[in-house]
């Protein structure tokens, strides 16, 4: 009973819990599961998401080649095991590292056979404290190319009872519920209430993953007509908007993350984001917090307003930038360029 | 209590679902799509197919998505867009959960060139299990108690059609 939670959650209802209305020992233990639940389970999606048309992101490569990074963030300090999830077509390897804080942890994953095949591999980090990491993919083939068609991961959920120590989400305290203690016959001290309303507010910062887009390095074909993205062109930005819901009870205050990698700043590079510009100075990551500057859309295809969250499609962004060039067919676009995005929120 | 029991219904049934957006991304002109809009050329007789995978939790029931694309009409090529759920089973694609939907004249009534990409979404109008045939208009994905709270993989065929993003929301359920 210690910590346990079911799954999925024995919603309480409200209404047996207002003025007027004994508090029964159901209601309380129905809560403290779905709090666990919550913590375990709840929004446990995807954080890492992106796919290539057939033969862009491919490798014929003998040796590891690191193709792709993202940053991705932890769903709690006690989520340590990353499922890994691959589409790939050919025979060869694919290296992942995972580095969160300065705890890293690295696997490989044997492909083999002529036609696409679904490949998994769960990375099990040991203790942690960071909230944002990096996965880098290197691959390399052992004869023909290797196509990679889609990378996918997600951190694994937890299991009932959750361990007997406190978590962290984005620098919070989650401390789980001891389900015996909110039984029949048992005090609903203060310090009940008092550890739900906080575990509550420690998982409303839970991130959810909006953007997460890393351009493909030492690929075939790169340097051709057929290469594959190798940083954001202007025709980019429409397409990695993405529609995110907000509760309107949570529209604000809201901090929204970004992490972005760039390459060739040789003095600055400046971007609109979310409604705001901002300079980026540093080759490689850029951390930025922001805020939800830009209107919802009235979206009738949701039941919740709906935020389009990415590289704003200003005139600066697309013309400015000169990512509107083609670049050099040899050398890389010589202007500064972005070589990752990833974006998160609440 | 009363707030309490508000707080964690919100959390569990509203916000803390499932979403994942994907970026499809398609071959480029020297390292980059340089242009607004810009998009591979489709020849006469184009199809691609995606497999999506996607993170379900327990609570997820319906998935409503959003599809960028560009489409052409041929002599005799109609647009076709077809998305469908199936399960992901002992490291395989398996057996269909939702046959999804199947857009093809109404597709084509969407006809975009390609310097002019369209979304097209779900929208959330299901509060019921479908049939199980594949639908002609746009309706979210149904996802069967049997595989909620597991990887998934959203199909998407498309026929004179290029798919450059997908987006995924769980639906919540209204109490």
């Amino acid at each position: 009973m210690s910590n346990s939670f079911v799954s999925p959650p024995t919603i309480a209802d409200p209404q047996t819990v207002v003025a007027g209305q004994p508090i029964s020992a159901g209601a309380v233990t129905a809560l403290g599961q779905t709090i666990n639940y919550s913590f375990a389970r709840g929004g446990i999606s995807n954080v890492i998401s992106q796919a290539w048309t057939d033969g862009a992101c491919s490798q014929s490569l003998t040796t590891y080649q690191t193709m792709c990074e993202w940053q991705l963030p932890a769903a709690s300090t006690l989520h340590q095991d990353l499922e890994v999830y691959l589409l790939v077509h050919g025979t060869g390897s694919i290296r992942l590292t995972l580095l969160l804080g300065g705890v890293s942890t690295v696997e490989e994953v044997a492909t083999s056979g002529g036609s696409e095949a679904l490949y998994s591999q769960t990375l099990s980090l040991g203790t942690f404290s960071a909230t944002f990491g990096t996965l880098t993919l290197e691959a390399k083939a052992t004869s023909g190319t290797l196509r990679i068609s889609s990378i996918m991961a997600r951190w694994a959920p937890l299991s009932s009872p959750l361990p007997t120590e406190q978590g962290s989400i984005v620098g919070q305290v989650f401390t789980p519920m001891g389900i015996s203690r909110l039984g029949v016959e048992k005090p609903l001290s203060a310090r009940v209430g008092h550890r739900m309303i906080d575990n509550i507010t420690t998982l409303r910062g839970r991130l959810r993953t909006w953007v997460s887009w890393s351009a493909v390095n030492n690929a075939d074909n790169e340097g051709t007509a057929l290469a594959p993205a190798q940083w954001i062109g202007a025709g980019d930005i429409h397409r990695l908007l993405s529609p995110t819901h907000i509760y309107s009870a949570e529209t604000l205050p809201q901090v929204i993350y970004c992490a972005i990698r760039a390459a060739n700043i040789v003095t600055d590079l400046s971007i609109d984001l979310l409604g705001i510009r901002y300079t980026l100075t540093i080759n490689g990551w850029n951390f930025l917090t922001l805020a939800l500057d830009i209107e919802s859309e009235r979206s009738s295809s949701f039941k919740l307003p709906v935020y389009r969250v990415g590289l704003d499609p200003s005139p600066h962004n697309i013309f400015d930038t000169d990512w509107t060039d083609t670049g050099d067919p040899v050398t890389g676009l010589a202007a500064p360029v972005i070589t990752a995005l990833c974006m998160w929120g609440p | 209590m009363a707030q309490i029991a508000i707080g964690a219904l919100q959390l569990s049934t509203v916000k803390l679902l499932g979403e994942a957006h994907y970026h499809l991304q398609r071959r480029t002109l020297f390292g980059s799509i340089p242009f607004p809009g810009a998009n591979d050329l489709l020849e006469k007789g184009h199809e691609e197919t995606w497999h999506l995978l996607y993170a379900t939790t327990p609570l997820t029931e319906f998935i409503s998505f959003e599809v960028m694309y560009s489409s052409i009409f041929y002599h005799d090529d109609m647009p076709t867009l077809r998305v469908s759920l199936k399960s992901v089973v002992g490291g395989a694609i398996g057996a269909t959960i939702d046959a999804g939907v199947q857009l093809d004249a109404y597709l084509e009534a969407q006809d975009s060139p390609a310097s002019d990409s369209r979304r097209i979404a779900s929208g959330w109008q299901l509060d019921r299990a479908p049939s199980g045939a594949v639908s002609a208009v746009m309706r979210p994905l149904y996802v069967d108690p049997a595989y909620r709270g597991q990887v998934v993989a959203v199909c998407v065929d498309a026929f004179s059609t290029a798919v450059m993003a997908l987006h995924l929301l769980d639906i919540y359920q209204e109490a």
